[in-house]
């Protein structure tokens, strides 16, 4: 795992750009295709931080919805 | 109207046009997958320091677009009421540009254009204009002949969620509120 503060490498090895944080939830994007996109959140364990994938569909959509409500027609 | 079509509009048709159910159900499902805790495809992974959105200019240059897409993405999943706000007005915008084009002559055509110049003139008319076609669909679904996700009363089959989350294609109700507000903005124009 590579970190680069506003660029992260996921597990499937490909670099992923945070587009957006709100909350803890953090958007990204492949740098080398912007349909390649997710979302994870930020959990503090103790003194550390993890980027984890969030409990279910349910909550992405909900995610999405954050998203959506700040950038509406962009 | 070409200026809107240049953008988000257009991103829209882009990924939803052009691309086969197939490709955007992949996509869909890769985003869900990705997204959710799952070993095999989103594992936890420790991070040092805070992650923050880049500021530079160039960093900037790849973000918008990238949220375009994501935003695009939203509206192929049915997730939540922008998404549908943007096909909606995709489609009134269509069917607008073809009615003004086949029913007002070339004078009337001219003022319809000329009123409709600039990104954000367009985009707040139809803004404007989704408040009508809101207005129609409530009095349509007066008329007792709708159920309130847009299927027919009397319709054999039910709607699919992308159906009902106002996807590909939108609800019978919202076309045909469409159609009537694009009836009633032509109408207006030729009495220009």
């Amino acid at each position: 795992m590579v970190i680069n503060n506003s660029v992260i490498t996921l597990e499937d090895g490909n670099t992923y750009a945070v587009i957006e944080k709100i909350d803890s939830y953090i958007y990204l994007s492949n740098i080398k295709d912007s349909n390649d996109f997710c979302v994870r959140k930020q959990v503090t364990k103790g003194d550390e931080n993890f980027l984890e994938g969030l409990d279910n569909k349910e909550e992405v959509d909900q995610a999405m919805k954050l998203f959506l409500e700040k950038h509406p027609v962009e | 109207m070409k200026e809107i079509d240049k953008t988000f509009m257009n991103m829209a048709n882009e990924h939803s046009d052009q691309m086969t159910e197939a490709e955007k159900q992949a996509i869909i499902d890769r985003f869900y997958q990705k997204s959710v805790q799952d070993e095999n495809h989103s594992k936890s992974q420790k991070i040092a320091g805070e992650l923050y959105v880049g500021k530079t200019t160039k960093f900037k240059n790849f973000i918008r677009p990238a949220i375009l897409a994501a935003a695009v993405f939203a509206t192929m999943a049915g997730i939540g009421l922008v998404g549908n706000k943007v096909e909606t007005i995709s489609s009134y915008n269509n069917q607008l540009n073809h009615e003004a084009k086949t029913e007002l002559n070339l004078d009337q055509q001219e003022i319809f254009n000329r009123e409709r110049e600039g990104i954000l003139n367009v985009v707040n008319n139809a803004m404007a204009d989704l408040d009508k076609i809101n207005e129609n669909k409530e009095e349509l679904r007066q008329t007792g002949n709708y159920k309130p996700n847009g299927d027919y009363v009397d319709h054999p089959q039910p709607s699919t969620k992308a159906e009902a989350d106002g996807l590909f294609p939108l609800s019978d109700l919202t076309n045909d509120a469409i159609a009537q507000t694009v009836d009633q903005t032509i109408e207006e124009y030729k009495s220009r």
